[in-house]
């Protein structure tokens, strides 16, 4: 299986979160889980920036938390993950999730997508 | 009889992950959903503890296999329900074990195998080093 192979097999896996809420936001130490209803959830290393209203907020920045569970029952309408690995999960009302995976400052796994029936993905 | 069986499809799979040029062949051939192993060993004769009652193993879409839906013991903590063991990559040389504990809504929470408790991606549990 080639890298690109891979890549698009990610790719396919997190697109099946098209049409689901965001159902659920854990703050787990310092990462975070994105629930999918029933579609699945996405571990993330990398604090996602968040655009909403025009406006973008980054970790770190007050109200960064909040503003992230304001997004929960809000519906995904489209995934993207560009070349360069910033993933953008883009909901209904425009507002959108970006997460530039390589960014992240530590080794090994950035996010790791799991969606029923066992399947599992790690970029 | 089964499980015996069972238990050899885990290992050739194991020493498929292992080989060079087995990445490909493991995501191909681990489509089984069978009760899991107590522990898969190495060729170097480390154990890596199963959870009890997980099935598996079950392809990941990135390179490596899973067991999934147990409850600790094989001396894991209770909590533990899945361990993953990923192919090696360019920031994992020698391929990785992670143990998680599924969370309700679907998500993969990484814990220190043996305390069940939450650890950080700077903790050493989060990927530990498969040792040929």
């Amino acid at each position: 299986m080639t890298q690109e192979q891979i890549r698009e097999n990610g790719k396919k896996l997190l697109l099946e979160i098209r049409g689901a809420r965001l159902s659920s936001v854990q703050f787990v130490l310092d990462y975070l889980i994105l629930g999918f209803d029933e579609k699945g959830a996405l571990t993330t290393l990398v604090w996602p920036e968040i655009t909403s209203e025009g406006a973008t907020l980054s970790f770190g920045t007050p109200g960064y938390r909040d503003q992230l569970c304001d997004f929960i029952t809000r519906v995904v309408e489209n995934v993207k993950i560009c070349d360069d690995e910033t993933m953008m999960i883009i909901f209904k009302d425009q507002s959108q999730l970006t997460m530039a995976l390589r960014t992240y400052k530590g080794s090994g796994e950035r996010a790791i997508f799991t969606a029923p029936k066992h399947r599992l993905f790690a970029w | 009889m089964s499980r015996i069986f069972i238990r050899l499809l885990a290992l050739l799979l194991f020493a498929g992950f292992l080989a060079a040029e087995g990445t490909a062949a493991v995501s191909e051939t681990a489509q089984v959903g069978a009760q899991a192993p107590d522990f898969i060993v190495t060729p170097s004769g480390e154990a890596i503890p199963v959870p009890e009652g997980a099935s598996g193993p079950y392809p990941t879409q990135s390179p490596g296999f899973q067991f999934n839906g147990g409850t600790g013991g094989n001396g894991l903590a209770g909590n533990v329900t899945d361990v993953r063991i990923m192919n090696p990559n360019a920031q994992n040389p020698s391929g990785y074990v992670n143990f998680g504990s599924q969370q309700v809504n679907g998500g993969w929470q990484s814990v220190n195998p043996y305390t069940g408790q939450a650890i950080s991606p700077t903790s050493p549990w989060w990927h530990i080093p498969i040792n040929h």
